[in-house]
């Protein structure tokens, strides 16, 4: 859904410039503005769980700019953290851009004065700044400056403003002066370290702050300077520390510096008595997370967006664009063209045929999902950039825990709305593995992605309301008992919820604009082209017949177990390359009349459990291994089918 | 036992905890001097070690008492008289020697057996900070039985879980910091410095705090 690292020719850089801070400030914003490209931006920590790289405007290639997921300390906890720190030690930046919330600077000095103890040279951005004054809050970043020996630049990013002077400071970066001690017994065995390195190591300060909490890279680093003796003395020395302090060593350090940047802070920030409120957004505040109102806004929020995507994306724009602009236009268009052409029948009907390129493919891609996935990404980055998804999380808290989650599991599965592909690389945010496989797996299981939720939805909309709930229903059901029982299976420690939640906010008419694009763009790179891959497998299958066994092959589970036509074992195997791709089989089957109401709703619910697609099938592996990939694909595949069985006894005992 | 001897145990335990001698003279109010050492050389509490005076096992656990009862009278002035922390080190430092167990207890269930003191030097574990249930109640309220609106102090936090103890702090939720109750159900939502948290119950549980 994103571009990612591009293929850069490292030869020609000369300058690395990275972007960190706390999550949710801005970094993404500002990365855009400095290089010109676009990476996701929302509302919410954690949006940015991978780092992107681009040049800075204006630099011909020479500097390179790298947005990283948002970090609290650089004694990170999860992994999206972990990726930050990560590349802070491995790339070595020239400059450490720290982009700052100015509402809350002491945030950001935690950050800085980490920076410090790796003498990365930096410049601080105090961003937001028409939040900060709204609050009241005054800063003097002239003497901030002079105090820190570093370029401290007001901005408000998504205005564009001071981001000039951005530019213009990245130059000026230094090292901040900032001159203080932790506690007796750490400068101690710092000391005691130091010794046993003997030649100093670069970045040794840093390092060693962060070989005292345990982090890994830095373990391996002086692991692999020091003679085997002395380290295991260290880690000796560490061990030791760790006895003797009355809190963990990273809970000691971080509120070391803590304490220390009040200090400061105390003579640039003012405080204004007078606080601007706004009456509307702390109305919505409580009214979104209220333990009963709460829900009545989560119903409102459904019913528009079932409203918006439902009835408007996939009724109207489907019936559009299927019917009118595809079915009187194109297709007989380019049904006559190739007609004229002197072609072979079979190159004819590869591009036109049952299973054309054009007829099949292209329809399903551009007519059929396309509107739904387009008025989908809208809703969804309006939600996104309001601020109410951690708001959601917070109210589902409680009840995400009986499943053995906490409410910040709510982001990654809301996320799989979108893709569940993306959706689960975000589970890096993640507190536990458990949560992180029980995550994956449900995301894998049966939250229906936008394209698949595309075809659902116009199948559906023609149909009935109450054929939808049901479906939907029967998806929500599953995803709670499987969750449910897989929380009791898997081991692992507890999750507990702790979560920043950022204001709310106006969503801005550009972000979203850019975002859809983004993401429509990834769609039609992404997804179009499997779409046309699979339908030339159909048409290969097809002609050498191995279709029409298949589907004998595949008929009693289809017909005796499901109450499907066999025609609909296209569908399942469709299913295999994208579960959207397999949803849009069963519109086939659909429009050819082969599909009463009870049997849509079971190949609906079949094929929305059914096997994840095959991107998302790589990203198990990558994030989860091959192991947990396979483990999770054996489980759904009966399973989605049991479920089957079970509606569709269900229904025969109840029609609607 | 007697204070000088009390006194020499004490010295000891903070010259072990990473004190200087520059740091010690002031607080050896009782001019302990080599003698006291010999002293406690004599009695089993001591032994000399590379020149150097050393607790033994048997000194360390005195130690550990009375740095404990030191400690947590410290807090006592701290908080609940409130006087300025020059003259409470003074005062906890006479009260230490005269608090018995049960009252060194009481305080610790007071504060909900904080782990380090006002200035953030440890508190050794008493018998009492394993168990959860009293009928006493603290002074100090877990951030759980605040009213919406009110604020107060962070004092200690209660918590075993390193990983929550690590978030906290990177939030920079960490005793000393004022925070506000904006909301109780159904999660805590707590505001500090203009930040907004969202903390389950399970934590603001364990969390103790001065109203402010
Ligand atoms: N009012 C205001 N909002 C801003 C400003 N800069 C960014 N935002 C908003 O802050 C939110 C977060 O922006 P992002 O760029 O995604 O933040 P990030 O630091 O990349 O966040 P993570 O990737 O999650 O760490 C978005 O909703 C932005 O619109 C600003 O200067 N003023
Ligand atoms: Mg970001
Ligand atoms: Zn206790």
């Amino acid at each position: 859904m994103h571009n990612h690292g591009l293929p850069l020719k490292t030869e020609k850089i000369k300058k690395k410039i990275v972007l960190v801070g706390n999550p949710n400030v801005g970094k993404s914003v500002i990365f855009n503005h400095l290089t010109g490209k676009y990476v996701t931006v929302s509302n919410y920590p954690g949006t940015t769980v991978e780092i992107y790289r681009g040049f800075l405007k204006g630099s011909g290639e020479n500097v390179l700019v790298i947005d990283s997921p948002g970090v609290q300390s650089l004694l990170a906890r999860t992994e999206d953290e972990k990726v930050t720190v990560s590349i802070l030690l491995e790339e070595d930046p020239d400059v450490v851009v720290l982009i700052a919330d100015a509402k809350n600077l002491k945030r950001a000095f935690l950050l800085l004065f980490e920076l410090k103890l790796f003498n990365f040279p930096t410049v601080l951005v105090l961003n937001m700044w028409d939040e900060a004054k709204m609050r009241g809050i005054e800063i003097d970043e002239k003497k901030l400056s002079s105090l820190l020996g570093i370029p401290v630049i007001k901005t408000v990013a998504i205005h564009g403003r001071g981001i000039r002077e951005l530019f213009m400071s990245v130059e000026k970066a230094s090292v901040p002066e900032i001159d203080f001690s932790f506690d007796k017994k750490i400068e101690k065995v710092i000391k005691d370290i130091k010794k046993i390195i003997k030649e100093p190591i670069e970045r040794e300060r840093g390092i060693l702050h962060l070989f005292l909490s345990g982090e890994k890279i830095s373990e391996e680093r002086l692991k692999n300077k020091l003679k085997e003796k002395d380290f295991k003395r260290i880690l000796k020395i560490r061990e030791d520390l760790e006895k003797i302090l009355p809190e963990p060593i990273e809970f000691v350090l971080i509120s070391d510096i803590n304490k220390n940047v009040q200090k400061i802070l105390d003579g640039v920030i003012v405080k204004r008595e007078k606080i601007y409120k706004n009456k509307i957004t702390e109305f919505l505040d409580k009214f979104m997370i209220h333990p009963f109102w709460g829900y009545i806004f989560l119903g409102f929020v459904l019913f528009l967006l079932y409203e918006f995507v439902g009835v408007l994306g996939a009724g109207v724009f489907v019936d559009f664009l299927e019917n009118k602009v595809f079915g009187k236009f194109i297709n007989p268009f380019i049904i006559k063209i190739f007609n004229l052409l002197p072609l072979p029948s079979v190159i004819k009907e590869f591009f036109v045929g049952e299973f054309g390129v054009f007829t099949m493919a292209l329809t399903y891609g551009l007519a059929i999902i396309f509107p739904v996935i387009i008025t989908f990404f809208i809703a969804f980055g309006i939600l996104e950039d309001s601020g109410y998804f951690p708001r959601l999380a917070t109210l589902l808290n409680n009840f995400f825990k009986k499943i053995g989650l906490s409410g910040r599991a709510v982001l990654p599965m809301l996320l799989g709305l979108g893709c569940d592909t993306m959706a689960t690389v975000t589970t890096r945010t993640l507190e536990t593995k458990k949560e992180k496989i029980i995550v994956t797996f449900l995301l894998a299981l049966g939250i229906p992605c936008s394209a698949q939720m595309g075809v659902i939805m116009a199948l559906m909309s023609g149909v009935s309301f109450s054929a939808f709930l049901i479906w939907a229903f029967a998806i929500s059901f599953n995803i709670l008992l499987v969750g449910f029982l897989a929380s009791k299976i898997i081991k692992g420690k507890e999750s507990f919820f702790l979560m920043e939640i950022p204001p709310l906010r106006v969503p801005s008419f550009q972000n979203i604009l850019f975002k859809t694009m983004a993401r429509l763009e990834w769609y039609l790179k992404e997804v179009i082209p499997i779409f046309i891959l699979g339908t030339a497998i159909l048409f290969i299958m097809d002609k050498t017949h191995i279709l029409a066994r298949l589907e004998d092959l595949f008929k009693p589970v289809v017909k005796n177990i499901l109450g499907l036509p066999k025609e609909a074992a296209i569908g399942f195997i469709m299913g295999f390359l994208r579960r959207d791709y397999g949803a849009a089989g069963f519109y086939r089957l659909k429009e050819m009349g082969l599909l009463n109401v009870s049997q849509l709703i079971v190949s609906m619910v079949t094929i929305t459990l059914f096997i994840p697609c095959i991107a998302n099938f790589l990203i198990i592996i990558k994030e989860r291994g091959l192991k947990t990939a396979v483990y999770i694909s054996l489980f759904i595949i009966p399973y989605a089918v049991f479920i089957g069985f079970i509606i569709r006894i269900i229904l025969e005992k109840w029609p609607v | 036992m007697d204070i000088r001897l009390e006194e020499a145990i004490k010295l000891l335990w903070l010259r072990e905890e990473g004190w200087d001698e520059r740091e010690l003279a002031p607080i050896n109010k009782y001019s302990i001097n080599e003698r006291d050492y010999r002293e406690l050389v004599k009695k089993g509490y001591a032994e000399e070690k590379d020149g150097r005076w050393v607790l033994t096992d048997q000194g360390r656990h005195i130690g550990s008492e009375i740095i404990r009862r030191l400690r947590l009278a410290e807090w006592l002035f701290s908080e609940i008289i409130e006087t300025d922390s020059r003259f409470s080190n003074e005062a906890a430092c006479r009260l230490e020697h005269i608090l018995t167990e049960e009252a060194t207890e009481r305080i610790c269930i007071l504060f909900g057996h904080p782990r380090v003191c006002p200035h953030g030097k440890p508190i050794p574990r008493g018998k009492c900070c394993g168990k959860q249930k009293t009928d006493l109640k603290p002074f100090l309220l877990p951030l759980y039985h605040l009213r919406e609106n009110e604020s107060a102090k962070i004092i200690s936090i209660n918590i075993d879980d390193r990983r929550i103890k690590h978030k906290m702090a990177s939030f920079g939720l960490i005793p000393g910091v004022c925070v506000k109750i904006k909301k109780r159900r159904p999660v805590f939502l707590i505001e500090m410095d203009g930040s907004v948290f969202s903390v389950e119950e399970k934590i603001a549980e364990k969390i103790f705090v001065k109203r402010t």
